[in-house]
């Protein structure tokens, strides 16, 4: 009770002394929290996601797009393209893929290059067609572009690939996903300097001159259902700075089982944890981007 | 104390300002793009100066004055876009992203640029047929495009100057979408003294260059050059 008594007492002081500030502080730690509080989901879902996802028996899963990039260790942020990683990377989120759709009832049919040219135009339209989701049908974004909102975009999710009926009729399925992302792998040298910069931050936090680091991202992955009609009914986006670093969590492991730290880790990563040539780390981001659209088509 | 009651009123100025800066623009109907900068208007004793264009904005389409251009988009310029741009036969350069760069951010990374990639330039009283050949030259000169094929070339009256009308598909070398899907450009233009006016409509050939050709073909009508 006294220490209480003891506190009133303290702040009563430093009220007379620094209100203004604190009633400043205050404000900005209330529209923090409020920012917090309010943060919207990530993913996007078609007014009619629902009733449309009833009537689809069968999905294909179109071959996913992965750009995948080697982060090396140098004064900025260098990233050298490595395509001849990206079939790797595409055939483990497929298999991850298959491995999340093996819990459920309905099949799933992988559908390759060059089987259909209207699913491959598909896939190829998704990529200005997700630019212009991230444009324009979220208010915030912690992006490098800025958004820029259109009011009836963030309302619902409204765009569509054109439609494929015949060539989704000859491949059995009623809808298909398309996945697309990027990976930047960093060496050993890249995971090194971001600890050092981490850590020279921190100091220079400590000593009243914060300096700001930039931490480049390891992994994005997104994800669309595409109906025959061409609709886009959900979408989803996932990052490694939302995600955290994987092997975190093992797929085959009972959910929140968290792996033990082993040797070889670096500042609570290992080296092929932020690959998604990783079967680990693959089927880790697609279980991520799945569990929005299980609780959402349902309902 | 008062330090700290300026520094307050400084972020809430700074707030303010980023209200009143200029973003898309959601409300359709009658528009006015005002001339372009003086600068590039030209010198006195030369022919008449650049005029204004007034056109009609497409229900649920939202629009942007680029630098001194008009683009106007439903879902996303990397989708479709109505595009004017308005070239002095003298100029240079183009202003493409304005006085704040990271408004209407998408509009300025489109990344096909006509006046950078002019390898001949316009001229004054230019047949519709020969200003074609110096855009065409220009999106043929144009780093941004890839596989670009000429489809159609013809004339037509737009805002009552005679133009040409130029149909052609094309790809984009850009990083923002890694593999481009292929577009489909029409671009009408035409000098009317020491400008030429170019509008076009872009978009990508699978579904969104049908979807919305007809409402292009309604703006064309509603465009009007207007002297000051």
């Amino acid at each position: 009770m006294g220490s209480i008594v003891l506190k009133s007492n303290y702040l009563n002081v430093q009220k007379k002394t620094a209100s203004f500030p604190m009633i400043c502080l205050l404000v900005m730690i209330m529209v923090s929290v409020a920012g917090c509080a309010s943060a919207p989901p990530l993913y996007k879902k078609h007014p009619e996601l629902s009733q449309r996802n009833r009537i689809i028996k069968t999905v294909g899963l179109l071959p996913p797009v992965i750009s995948m990039n080697e982060y090396q260790a140098s004064l900025g942020v260098k990233l050298v393209p490595k395509d001849e990683w990206s079939p790797a990377a595409a055939g483990e989120i497929t298999k991850a893929f298959i491995g999340e759709m093996a819990a459920t009832s309905s099949p799933l049919v992988v559908i390759g290059w060059k089987e259909e040219q209207d699913l491959d135009e598909m896939v190829e339209l998704f990529g200005p067609v997700e630019f212009c989701i991230q444009q324009h049908a979220y208010e915030k974004s912690d992006r490098f572009a800025p958004p820029e909102p259109f009011p009836e975009k963030v309302r619902f999710l409204e765009y569509s690939l054109g439609p494929a009926r015949e060539a989704m009729a000859r491949k059995g399925v009623d809808a298909v996903w398309i996945v697309r992302g990027f990976n930047n792998v960093p060496t050993i040298g890249a995971q090194v300097k971001e600890g050092v910069e981490f850590m020279l931050s921190i100091v220079a936090a400590i000593g009243m001159h914060p300096t700001p680091t930039t931490t480049v991202i390891r992994i994005n992955l997104s994800l669309a259902l595409v109906d025959k009609d061409g609709t886009i009914l959900f979408y989803n986006t996932i990052d490694s700075n939302k995600i955290g670093p994987s092997g975190q969590e093992y797929p085959d492991q009972p959910a929140g089982t968290k792996a033990v730290p082993g040797p070889g880790r670096q500042a609570g990563r290992e080296y092929g944890e932020e690959d998604l040539r990783n079967p680990r780390v693959a089927r880790q981001y697609i279980k991520a981007l799945l569990s929005d659209f299980r609780t959402e088509a349902v309902r | 104390m008062i330090h700290t009651v300026l520094s307050c009123l400084f972020v809430i100025i700074l707030v303010s300002m980023t209200a009143c800066v200029p973003s898309w623009n959601h409300t359709g109907g009658s528009q006015l793009l005002p001339p372009p900068n003086e600068m590039k208007a030209p010198e006195a004793g030369r022919a008449a100066g650049p005029r204004q264009v007034s056109f009609t904005v497409p229900a649920g389409w939202h629009w942007f004055i680029r630098g001194e251009d008009l683009i106007v988009t439903r879902d996303g310029v990397f989708l479709q876009q109505i595009f004017i741009e308005r070239i002095q036969v003298d100029q240079v350069d183009q202003d493409v992203l304005g006085t704040f760069w990271l408004v209407a951010w998408s509009s300025g990374v489109w990344p096909t640029r006509t006046v950078k990639s002019l390898n001949r330039r316009f001229t004054p009283a230019m047949s519709p047929m020969d200003a074609a050949k110096v855009l065409i030259g220009s999106r043929e000169n144009d780093p941004a495009v890839a596989d670009l094929k000429v489809r159609e070339l013809t004339t037509q009256t737009v805002a009552g100057h005679q133009a040409f009308r130029v149909v052609f598909d094309f790809r984009l070398k850009d990083a923002v979408l890694k593999a481009s899907p292929l577009y489909r450009s029409i671009y009408c233009g035409c000098m009317v003294d020491d400008w030429f006016y170019g509008i076009s409509y872009t978009a990508t050939r699978r579904y969104y260059f049908e979807k919305d050709a007809q409402t292009f073909e309604a703006f064309l009508q509603s465009v009007r050059l207007v002297a000051k």
